[in-house]
């Protein structure tokens, strides 16, 4: 314990002068400034209902991989909402909730914009449905579980919409969200509740800030870490201790680690409780971002140090590790994507299958770990559906296995090297 | 002397480098250096005398051969764990101080925390580092840079010490104090393996010398041993001798040779040289000094390697 303690020690006052501290300390620092200038309000029923009918031509999906959408320039000439009354004619089982009345550009427009919906979905043009039907579903799809629309008898262009909300906090966009202290609105219809947006606002800085930025940050700052105990006059000084060669340089590994672990404490733990502060929600599930971003940054790591002890280069180090990520990347998303390269050559497929098989799938392992959050955050499958839209199944023991399998092959490549070199 | 007594222990040591040049760095060096013992290694740049202390401290894998450290396998961690190093050219990462360094190194030899808050701030002050130490090592002079390399040597209390050109690059006054601080430690009864190629250093410090040259072990023994030639004498005269006397004292010398008031004579005995001196006195000749029966340690290292080159 003795030695790993003086190598942790030695990695962390490294990296503060290194000023890695400094980057990573400043990007923690902003994502949770960024975390406390959040906050949101209750949204009026009636205001909501009127919002889901005008982004009735706003087709978005999301995914762990984060959000996509699509607009078909829909413009609804919407009237104001009003309480439904029984003179309305609509199901008595509506009463008390909102009616909305829309005027459309053209005849067909709802038709026109299921067209549009199938093809963002990529279904089939079989599943067309009635467009009142069609818009009944969207609207469902929001949150409202009793509604009804109809088509204005007298007026061919003129639509309907009663519903009726039983429980507000599953609507999408119950809670209007606001930016960097107030100063920017957001248009978000997604979240239904605190709970979602809370983990929507905590997904968004999982995937973009610790799983992008975070790992481009953390594998240039620490690019340099084996390389120089490999300069020359230094290595000299620790080679002559009573520490074996293989340790010496496992240590050194987890002494980068354990400086990326204190970062990502500071971001996970920080933003958690700047979000708990500003919303009350303190599910500490969130907390376990942390371990899946250290484990992508180990993976990620090992070719960093098996490079860096066969060059003794944090440059030509630091490249590799940021090629190994974004070709293996590359390679398992269209693999994913394509589904195993099936339209091309058998020759072509059995690369690609081979390169799949043998890159690391840090992908996967973010992606694991988001959906066992929505998952374990929003219960069972009715609940996650919309937020799992477009995450694929993959056959996680397999993708962990290789990962793993890939980390060990770098690091005993790399330990074999370091012991049969002559310094 | 068995293998108990001895703390370096060399046996038919040789390196080869891989690679293009295949520098052949030991050839079948022998060597064995008794525990308390001062050893200094001399030898040109390129000698090979950084590869034996590296082969030693299993930092460089030798070809063939053995090596024990303290009767142990130097292979092992258990020998290092009795052995402090000074590199040549070492370098201390720059974010450390002199005080992290210690601790850092301290920690490495697995030094406990008792005995770290208790050796290192000594050490500090037997290098004349303490009030250095909570400063950063890349604002050290190259001298301060050596003594705390001597200290990181020392920390964990090694019986055997290599260091590699210890003095090397440093002023005259860093040199002094380097050397103070060595002899000090020799009065520890640690043993010292010191690498230098400056003789005079070596001269002062070393009980025992070896010269290596080309990877092989030339010449070996204490200083009084390389440095006696039997006969060779220099007389200073206060004035130079001229061809009449040369004449009178040749019957009694071997050779006879002046340069200016420098007068050279080789004799087959000691009892030769007061007959010499009688003579020079009655022909009024006044006698300013007297040195002789030894040669300096530059010329013996000069000739052996002289020697080395021709054979």
């Amino acid at each position: 314990m003795n030695v790993l303690g003086a190598i942790l020690k030695d990695s962390f006052h490294e990296a503060r002068d290194r000023r890695a501290l400094f980057v990573l300390g400043g990007m923690a620092c902003l994502a949770i400034a960024f975390c406390l200038g959040l906050s949101f309000r209750e949204r009026e029923e009636s205001e909501l209902l009127a919002h889901h009918v005008s982004r009735l031509g706003t087709f978005e999906t999301y995914s762990s991989g984060g959000s996509s959408s699509s607009s078909v320039g829909f413009a609804p000439l919407l009237e104001a909402t009003r309480r439904i009354v029984p003179e309305d004619g609509f199901d008595p089982a509506l009463t008390g909730g909102w009616v909305v009345g829309f005027r459309v550009a053209g005849e067909d427009e709802l038709g026109r914009l299921q067209k549009a919906w199938l093809e963002f979905r990529k279904r089939k043009a079989e599943d067309q449905m009635d467009p009142l039907r069609w818009v009944e579903q969207q609207l469902r799809l929001e949150g409202w579980q009793k509604l009804a629309v109809r088509r204005d008898p007298a007026d061919a262009f003129r639509y309907e919409v009663g519903a009726l909300c039983t429980r507000k906090e599953r609507l999408s966009g119950a809670y209007s969200t606001s930016m960097f202290f107030g100063l920017l609105e957001s248009d978000d219809v997604i979240n239904r509740s605190r709970e979602e947006f809370v983990l929507t606002v905590q997904l968004g800085l999982a995937g973009g800030l610790l799983g992008a930025i975070g790992i481009f940050v953390a594998l240039l700052t620490s690019a340099g870490f084996v390389p120089s105990l490999l300069t020359k006059g230094t290595l000299d000084l620790a080679l002559a201790r009573p520490i074996g060669r293989t340790r010496l340089l496992l240590y050194k590994y987890l002494g980068g680690l354990w400086f990326i672990a204190i970062t990502s404490a500071i971001v996970v733990g920080g933003t958690w409780a700047a979000l708990a502060l500003r919303t009350g929600v303190t599910d500490l599930r969130y907390l376990v971002m942390a371990p899946i971003s250290i484990a992508i940054f180990a993976v990620l790591y090992a070719p960093l140090v098996l490079v860096g002890v066969i060059t003794r280069s944090a440059n030509v180090a630091g490249l590799a590790g940021l090629g190994v990520w974004w070709t293996s990347s590359m390679i398992v998303t269209f693999y994913d994507f394509s589904s195993g390269f099936a339209e091309y050559s058998a020759g072509v497929r059995g690369t690609m299958k081979v390169l799949y098989t043998v890159v690391p799938k840090t992908s996967h392992i973010a992606d694991l770990g988001q959906r066992w959050l929505i998952e374990a955050r929003l219960g069972g499958p009715d609940g996650v559906g919309r937020m799992l839209d477009d995450v694929q199944q993959f056959d996680w023991a397999f993708s962990l296995g290789t990962t793993v399998a890939f980390t060990v092959a770098c690091l005993a490549l790399a330990c074999w090297r370091f012991r049969r070199t002559d310094y | 002397m068995g293998s108990a007594e001895l703390a370096i222990e060399v046996r038919g040591l040789d390196k080869r480098y891989r690679g293009k040049r295949g520098v052949h760095a030991l050839r079948g060096v022998d060597l064995r250096v008794a525990r308390g013992e001062i050893y200094g290694l001399l030898g040109r740049n390129g000698a090979g005398k950084t590869t034996l202390v590296k082969v030693l401290l299993d930092i460089v894998r030798a070809s063939s051969g053995s090596a024990a450290l303290l009767g142990l396998d130097s292979h092992s961690v258990e020998a290092r764990r009795r052995v402090g190093y000074l590199p040549e050219d070492h370098r201390f990462p720059d974010y450390q101080t002199g005080l992290t360094a210690m601790e850092f190194y301290a920690r490495l030899s697995d030094v406990s925390r008792a005995e770290r808050q208790r050796r290192i701030p000594a050490l500090l002050e037997l290098v004349g580092l303490r009030d250095a130490a909570p400063r950063k090592v890349r604002g050290y002079s190259k001298g301060m840079k050596q003594r705390l390399g001597l200290a990181q040597a020392l920390v964990h209390d090694p019986a055997v010490l290599f260091l590699d050109e210890p003095t090397d690059g440093v002023d005259p006054v860093g040199r002094a104090e380097i050397r103070d601080v060595l002899m000090r430690v020799r009065g520890e009864g640690r043993t010292i393996f010191l690498n230098s190629h400056l003789l005079s250093e070596v001269e002062q410090i070393c009980d025992r010398v070896g010269i290596l040259e080309a990877g092989r072990l030339a010449r070996e023994g204490t200083i009084e041993e390389l440095t006696r030639v039997s006969g060779a004498w220099k007389l200073e005269l206060d004035r130079e001798a001229d061809a009449a006397m040369q004449d009178l004292l040749r019957p009694h010398a071997v050779r006879v040779a002046t340069h200016g008031r420098d007068l050279h004579l080789e004799l087959e005995e000691e009892a030769a040289l007061d007959r010499c001196i009688d003579l020079l006195r009655a022909q009024r000749y006044g006698l300013r000094g007297l040195s002789g029966g030894r040669a300096s340690l530059e010329q013996v290292f000069l000739a052996t390697v002289e020697e080395e080159v021709r054979s």
